[in-house]
């Protein structure tokens, strides 16, 4: 006991002796603190497995990312092949990057905390709460988690969210890549959805598809004036009638297909594009369907008529 | 809507479908020097339908998803595929009916 006592009064006289010490670090904390306020915490690096790279603001060099290590706006983490990391911001937003991705912890412009990503994937997970939401960025999209949980795939011109719980509600840019479209849409649980940035190719694709279907007209136009001109008509023969039922039906299948596409080629019908995209893909999906079946058709008209 | 697609499952999804394309150019390319051939119309009729028959199934395949489908689509068809037949000999029939008569 006394040698107890003998070391609390030596602990305590010491603990004064220091005192002036123990101030000096105590402002000195303070002042980091104040510091490092103005550039206000992001969050933390937790769990960096294999290379994960932290590009500090101000720098341009890549440093080894530590553990806990305290991220700041503006600063960019990276993770290399076979590598991963979790950064996690407040106390229930944890964002789990996966290998080869890029991340730019954006400045914030409304008051949200703001993740730019700029390729890779990740998978978010927000608990609704008190915090701010964490809007998250793509090259071709923004996307807010708030109370959801989501993975998400990206490169320059495209994203692809998978929606594990709640709902996403993703916002494209515009075709100039800076501003955002007027309307979003909403990926539900258990939903996957790939935004492409690829309209121009798209349109590229259509025109051709409707160039093709016009040359097939025109070589039909030539056909049947070639046949009147030899005094072939759907009167002469048997073999003449089926022969121009079957290619003038399919000629009006075609007709028909191209009024629906050159209508989603054209900026009226595509438009839809730029305000529900899903609903838009889905209705390009439908036409190539039908025109498959146009195609299958053929397949097996131009044997039986011309070549047999 | 499709599920699970990544950039690299599209990547994937377009070569399927330009090898797919490449093997619809070379049939129809076979097609036609099969039309050559000194064969008996029926030998040429049975050939250029089974050609076809390998062309549809490649474009209901991959072009139009079915080989993905559920299997219950896949009965409708082969149901519609039956009607069809049952439609080919329907005419068959009344022929038989004329010839009883």
């Amino acid at each position: 006991m006394r040698i107890l006592k003998h070391n609390q009064g030596n602990k305590f006289y010491y603990c004064m002796a220091q005192f002036p010490i123990y101030t000096l670090i105590l402002f000195n904390f303070f002042f980091v603190t104040k510091l490092r306020s103005e550039n206000t915490s992001f969050g933390k690096v937790t769990l960096p497995l294999g290379k994960v790279m932290v590009m500090q603001t101000a720098k341009d060099t890549w440093q080894k990312a530590r553990v806990n290590q305290q991220v700041f706006k503006d600063e960019r983490i990276k993770t290399l092949a076979k590598s991963r990391c979790e950064v996690k911001i407040g106390k229930t937003q944890i964002i789990r990057i996966g290998e080869n991705a890029v991340i730019h912890l954006a400045d914030p412009t409304d008051g949200n905390n703001s993740i730019s990503i700029e390729s890779g994937h990740a998978w978010l997970n927000a608990k609704p709460g008190k915090g701010k939401k964490v809007k998250v960025r793509t090259p071709t999209a923004v996307a807010a988690i708030r109370g959801t949980i989501y993975r998400l795939d990206c490169t320059d011109n495209h994203s692809t969210y998978n929606v594990y719980d709640g709902s996403v509600e993703v916002r494209p840019f515009k075709d100039d890549g800076i501003t955002l479209e007027d309307t979003s849409f909403s990926i539900n649980k258990g939903e996957s959805f790939t935004f492409v940035k690829d309209f121009e190719k798209y349109k590229l694709y259509m025109g051709l598809t409707l160039l093709c279907a016009t040359i097939f007209l025109v070589i039909k136009y030539f056909e049947y004036t070639s046949k009147f001109h030899h005094g072939y008509y759907p009167s002469s023969s048997n073999f003449m009638a089926i022969y121009f039922t079957l290619t003038g039906l399919h000629g009006l299948h075609i007709i028909g297909g191209m009024i629906v596409m050159t209508y989603f080629w054209l900026p009226a019908g595509n438009k839809l594009w730029h305000t529900d995209p899903e609903h838009f893909t889905n209705r390009i999906e439908i036409a190539g369907l039908y025109w498959h079946f146009v195609d299958l058709v053929w397949i097996f008209l131009f044997p039986i008529l011309y070549l047999l | 809507m499709m599920s699970d697609n990544d950039q690299a499952h599209i990547q994937e999804h377009i070569k399927v479908y330009l090898t797919v394309f490449g093997a619809l150019a070379v049939l129809t390319v076979v097609t036609v020097l099969a039309s050559y051939l000194d064969v008996s119309s029926t030998e040429a009729i049975f050939l250029a339908l089974a050609i076809a028959t390998v062309k549809a199934s490649l474009v209901a395949g991959y072009f139009m998803h079915l080989i993905t489908e559920r299997q219950t689509i896949i009965y409708i068809l082969c149901l519609t595929f039956f009607f069809f037949l049952v439609c080919m000999f329907l005419p068959l029939i009344t022929h038989t009916d004329h010839t009883a008569l």
